[in-house]
């Protein structure tokens, strides 16, 4: 039996009209004009993202354009079905799922696997209880037996996934290329003149074709020395390249950099079984997958600089890391890192695909694109989340990105601390004893930055509007800087009264409540030591002067007394 | 907090009101007037103990009709309660705009974390601290009344009449009594610029 994704109907496509059709890969170009395809309609959230990423490294592979105004041609004339497949059908055979021969995303040596035990299918999915919970009787949220089969389709998508973001997971089982549950920043272009969001009706074509890297920007990103005389584009087509100890990493010396879109760091081979219906899409298939095995000391990859993620460097000079999600989902505070390239010794690099996009902005007249941001809140090997945001972007040139870049450093780092003179403030308010307060509280953080996030894209959308001169967003710069210290205390207060309610509260608590509110107003009007921080942040002038000059005001005051 | 002066712009505006509590103080100022008032009726009020007792008091009928509650539809407590009013105004000497009554009452200055030692005596509340506590947990009627007169007494007869109508009539509401306390609580330890801004404040009637 084979399955080859090139051919098989294995992808769940949403047509502008809303009509869900399982189709093959070629179909994302089908009836472009008349009822396009603008979206994934797959059962999860990180299978959509995943998918995404891969088809975007298909097209990269497959179409291959050359240059930029390669590039521009197809943007502006997507290939018909016909030409699409064709491109694919040129590919290696690296797309079947289940025949004799290279297997997709899954280990060549089978032999290798005639001892290990196959594990239930749905132990693939990143979020599954593993088998210590299960023996432990942990699975509380996240139960067992969600999903026993699999259909071929959600099985190619679920492995593909695994491999895509592997966290951690145990004793020599790899992470994925990008380490354990990466974060995905893709550009998404559909937006019109207005700027408004139309996704629901643009072709999908766009948003993954606005990704795709060109022949020269990944040679570029392609070390001279690389020594690999095979195809090491998709790597289960040769032996796995094995991590036990004492075996170097693979780094981007050793293969091809068209790899990083099918990393393989876990050996995987998927047990099929009688036909049945699928438990994730609810489909039936002749064939299902009810099992896997796996092996540990798959690929270690090291080094590599994935086009379709955000890096950091903790110093400068220091090697870049790829960013992850972090707890409590991705929000503005977030986003200088990944959209913005900073100038403080290039610690924060917006992904390869983000940057290229910028500079494509001009010539596809999409001046501002979206930002779509995606990936797993992992800690360790326990999945805590799956977070997914969308967020404006603002094409400028460099001279006007500087003022973005620190006035976003400025409003970032100022929101932070506002965050902490709130925290404390509700802890004092609603806790006698708030020294010692067990529990976790950081929602009240997450409150603010949710209720200042309309403000800061509004001040950032000011400073780059098109109709400013430089010197003009300069000067407004320090006005919405200003501005954001009034919208700081507004929200905080908010956010602070509506988790410490006064109704029914008994006077001696009224007290505290006084006090706290009292502190954080004041803090957050520049007063305390705190606030002299917060306003320093902001780079604005402190009231009267700072403590130190009303100090001498006063005293000098008292002396003409 | 070492400044004891006036914190930056946020403090509560006081707005234009034809509110319940303006009307009182259009009502008190008639009858306190040293020329034209009516001495006789303020201090019949003041030593009216009955319902009853207070009808007899036409100045007091007059304020209930200003009020809107002498309709049949007017439920009897609301009348009561204004009633009340009347009396607890009658205690009333002289009419402060400046500051509200637990501005006046209390703290002169925000202690916060400070040690209260360090205070100076002449920011030291007029109502002390235990007493402050008590008159939040008043309740309403005859409690009321007394907790009121006994505040106006300790405040030498000087009030915001106005507020102190206001706050008075709102103190049973089910949301605005609340709101009230509230605001009292801000105020007497001189947070008031700290206190949240409407609906919390109840600056004009919500009915």
């Amino acid at each position: 039996m084979t399955y080859d994704l090139r051919y098989e109907c294995w992808l769940p496509w949403r047509r502008a009209s809303g009509v869900v059709e399982w189709a093959s890969m070629a179909t994302l170009v089908d009836r472009i004009s008349e009822d396009p395809v603008v979206a994934l309609a797959t059962p999860r959230p990180d299978f959509d993202g995943a998918v995404q990423e891969f088809l975007i490294g298909i097209l990269t592979t497959a179409l291959g354009p050359a240059d930029e105004s390669a590039w521009l041609a197809l943007w502006k004339n997507p290939p018909s079905v016909e030409r699409l497949q064709a491109a694919l059908d040129s590919l290696p055979p690296a797309f079947d799922l289940e025949g004799e021969g290279p297997r997709f995303f899954q280990d060549l040596s089978a032999a290798d696997f005639a001892d290990s035990e196959p594990g239930p299918i749905e132990q693939i999915l990143i979020e599954s209880p593993g088998d210590q919970t299960v023996k432990l009787n942990k699975d509380l949220f996240i139960k067992r037996d969600r999903a026993v089969q699999f259909g071929r389709p959600a099985a190619a998508m679920a492995l593909l996934t695994l491999q895509t973001y592997a966290p951690s997971g145990g004793q020599g089982h790899r992470t994925s290329l990008r380490g354990g549950g990466p974060l995905t920043t893709l550009a998404e272009p559909r937006v019109d003149s207005e700027g408004r969001f139309t996704a629901h009706v643009k072709p999908f074509w766009h948003k993954l074709w606005a990704n795709v890297e060109t022949q020269a920007a990944w040679s570029a990103r392609s070390p001279a020395t690389r020594r690999t005389p095979t195809d090491t584009r998709f790597p289960w087509m040769s032996p796995t390249r094995t991590s036990e100890k004492g075996k170097a990493p693979t780094t981007p010396e050793d293969v091809h950099p068209l790899q990083v879109y099918f990393g393989l760091p876990r050996r995987i081979r998927l047990e099929f079984g009688e036909g049945g219906r699928c438990d994730l899409t609810g489909r039936e298939d002749s064939v299902t997958v009810t099992g896997f095995r796996m092996r540990n000391y798959g690929v270690q990859y090291q080094g590599f600089e994935h086009p379709l993620s955000p890096y950091y460097r903790t110093k400068p000079g220091e090697e870049l890391l790829p960013v992850h999600g972090k707890q409590g989902g991705v929000g503005w505070r977030d986003w200088l890192g990944i959209a913005l390239r900073t100038t403080d010794g290039g610690l924060r690099e917006p992904a390869a695909a983000v940057a290229a996009f910028s500079r494509r902005a001009d010539r596809v007249r999409v001046m501002n694109p979206r930002l779509h941001v995606f990936g797993y809140d992992m800690d360790n090997m326990k999945a805590r989340g799956w977070t997914e945001a969308l967020f404006p972007t603002f094409a400028v040139d460099e001279e006007r990105q500087v003022v973005l870049m620190h006035t976003a450093a400025s409003l970032t780092n100022a929101a932070g601390i506002a965050s902490t003179a709130l925290l404390g403030a509700v802890k004092s308010a609603l806790f006698q004893d708030d020294e010692n307060v067990r529990g976790d509280l950081t929602q009240v953080r997450s409150d603010l930055w949710a209720a200042t996030e309309r403000d800061f894209f509004a001040a950032m959308g000011a400073l780059a509007a098109p109709d400013l001169d430089q010197e003009g967003a300069e000067a407004l710069a320090e006005a919405r800087r200003r501005a954001f210290a009034t919208v700081l205390e507004a929200r905080a207060a908010e956010v602070f009264d509506r988790w410490c309610p006064t109704a029914g509260l008994a006077p001696a608590v009224l007290k505290r409540h006084v006090t706290s509110r009292y502190n954080l107003v004041t803090t957050l009007r520049g007063y305390s030591k705190l606030g002299e921080k917060l306003f320093d942040a902001l780079a604005i002038p402190l009231p009267g002067g700072g403590q130190a000059a009303r100090r001498k005001t006063r005293s000098r005051k008292e002396a003409a007394t | 907090m070492s400044e004891g002066e006036m914190m930056a712009p946020g403090a509560a505006p006081t707005k234009a009101r034809s509110s319940r509590g303006s009307k009182a103080l259009a009502w008190w100022k008639r009858l306190a007037d040293p020329i034209g008032g009516d001495a006789a009726s303020l201090a019949r009020l003041r030593r009216a103990r009955t319902a009853l007792e207070v009808l007899e008091v036409r100045a007091a009928v007059i304020l209930a009709r200003q009020l809107g509650a002498t309709g049949a539809e007017t439920p009897d407590w609301q009348r009561r309660d204004i009633l009340d009013l009347a009396r607890v105004l009658a205690h009333v000497k002289e009419h402060d705009p400046s500051r509200r009554p637990m501005q006046a009452a209390g703290w002169q200055t925000f202690v916060g974390d400070r040690r209260e030692s360090d205070v100076n005596e002449s920011d030291r509340p007029k109502l002390g601290e235990a007493r402050f506590r008590r008159l939040l947990e008043t309740g309403k009627g005859e409690e009321k009344v007394a907790a009121f007169t006994r505040l106006i007494a300790l405040m030498d007869g000087v009030a915001k009449v106005d507020d102190l109508a206001n706050d008075f009539l709102h103190w049973n509401h089910p949301d605005l009594g609340n709101r009230v306390r509230e605001r009292w609580a801000f105020d007497y330890y001189h947070a008031s610029s700290a206190a949240p801004l409407n609906p919390s404040n109840p600056t004009e009637d919500a009915e």
